[in-house]
């Protein structure tokens, strides 16, 4: 009994303490990497304005799985037993949402698309089901990325996005 | 149409709340809750205990095999005998029976167990003295079987073993297996103050009613306090004694006119 229990509060230490750890920096990148990338807008709407001039489109995905720490977990266990808001894993999506938002924006960057449009979002959870195994959560983001014949604001074709990998 | 997307404030998809506040939230509050659930349970099963049929006892205690080796049962007939005319004045139900095992071990002990079976120790028996003080171990043990503590006991002590596995995901066919054994082995059962006090009170009521009189009785608990010492650990350990035992006992034989002084009988 009393081995189980420090087993489990090395767990759910080391959980807490990375888990946070990484969220805040995972946070921190977030908001850099989405100022830079906002001048790529992400458009929810199906429908392109008719006086909108678009030279190419395509697909661009963007990819995130990411891991539920053994705190969040145990968190989340408890409110199963209340209900309520599962604020533990609030975050754990944000963050996922984002990323892959990001990842989306980031291939339409790069093959120097100005925006993306019809926008769509997937979330699936990895484990699903498997009793008491750690899950990830998984999220994809897709859209269209158009090409648009009036040039846009400044700085915003092929070359202008190199730097972005390492934001000032 | 010009497109852009404006600068979200941060954190509104989230709780504001920190996540060490909510796990002290809802670990107190989901601890304090099965504290208060188990407590419930094993007082419910602790009263309800007492309404499960005496036959049904015995057929429950007959799976469960006890925890010490037992000397021929033979040699424990003059002790049934004494159970049997202490039990007469003892007003026990009528489909309850009870059983006396002698076990050789030299740790002076007895206890009552599951199906009306008390276990004996020769220990006990080399150190009464007299069949007076036997007899009040005895009719204290009997007392205990006719208020069910035995069943009693194990049920609560189950039924909170059980709670705890169950909240802790514990439960397993093995983990109840072995709940089980350690219920069947007895080493579990005791029994609260109030059950040991009311054992004693009918215990005395009975030595009184055998024998005219209580004395090698009373001072035999008196003799094992001054006594207390290693050879005790384990009649004490399942018998808490306490000064204020032996004074309620005093208390109860002046208050029944029941002489302290008379001819002793010595030991079957």
């Amino acid at each position: 009994m009393s081995i189980e229990l420090i087993i489990f509060l090395v767990l759910l230490v080391t959980g807490y303490l990375f888990g946070s750890w990484n969220e805040s920096r995972h946070y921190r990148s977030l908001q850099l990497r989405e100022r830079v990338l906002n001048r790529i807008p992400a458009i929810a709407s199906k429908r392109v304005p008719d006086d909108m001039q678009i030279t190419r489109s395509r697909m661009v995905t963007g990819n995130v799985v990411i891991s539920v720490d053994y705190f969040k977990q145990f968190i989340a266990g408890l409110r199963n037993l209340v209900g309520g808001r599962v604020s533990s894993y609030e975050s754990l999506i944000d963050r996922a949402r984002r990323e892959a938002v990001l990842r989306m924006k980031d291939e339409a960057r790069r093959a120097g698309a100005q925006m993306v449009f019809n926008i769509k979002m997937e979330t699936s959870s990895i484990y699903k089901g498997r009793g008491n195994q750690i899950g990830s959560v998984e999220v994809l983001a897709w859209g269209t990325a158009l090409w648009l014949d009036q040039p846009q604001t400044e700085g915003n074709d092929q070359n202008g996005g190199n730097s972005l990998r390492q934001p000032a | 149409m010009d497109y852009s997307n404006p600068d979200l404030p941060e954190g509104i998809n989230v709780s504001k709340r920190h996540p060490l506040a909510e796990l002290a939230i809802l670990l107190g509050g989901s601890l304090a809750l099965l504290l208060i659930v188990i407590l419930l349970l094993s007082l419910m099963s602790r009263t309800l205990a007492s309404w499960i049929p005496f036959p049904v006892e015995q057929r429950l205690a007959e799976q469960v095999s006890l925890p010490v080796a037992l000397a021929d049962d033979a040699d424990a007939r003059p002790y049934q005998q004494l159970a049997d005319r202490l039990a007469r004045h003892m007003d026990l139900p009528a489909d309850m029976s009870i059983t006396v095992h002698l076990s050789p071990s030299e740790v002076p002990n007895a206890f009552a167990t599951l199906g009306g079976q008390i276990i004996l120790h020769q220990g006990l028996i080399d150190r009464v003295g007299s069949e007076n003080g036997l007899a009040l171990v005895m009719a204290h043990e009997i007392a205990h079987i006719r208020e069910r503590h035995p069943i009693s006991s194990m049920s609560q002590t189950l039924v909170i073993g059980l709670g705890l596995m169950t909240v802790t995901g514990m439960a397993s066919d093995r983990m109840l297996q072995q709940l089980i054994g350690m219920v069947g082995g007895l080493t579990l059962l005791g029994y609260s103050r109030e059950q040991e006090r009311a054992a004693d009170k009918l215990a005395l009521a009975a030595v009184a009613a055998e024998y005219g009189h209580i004395a090698g009785a009373g001072s035999f608990f008196q003799k094992m306090l001054d006594e207390h010492g290693e050879q005790w650990l384990e009649f004490t350990s399942t018998h808490p004694l306490t000064q204020g035992r032996i004074e309620a006992l005093e208390q109860q034989a002046r208050e029944q006119g029941w002489p302290l002084e008379g001819e002793l009988t010595a030991l079957p």
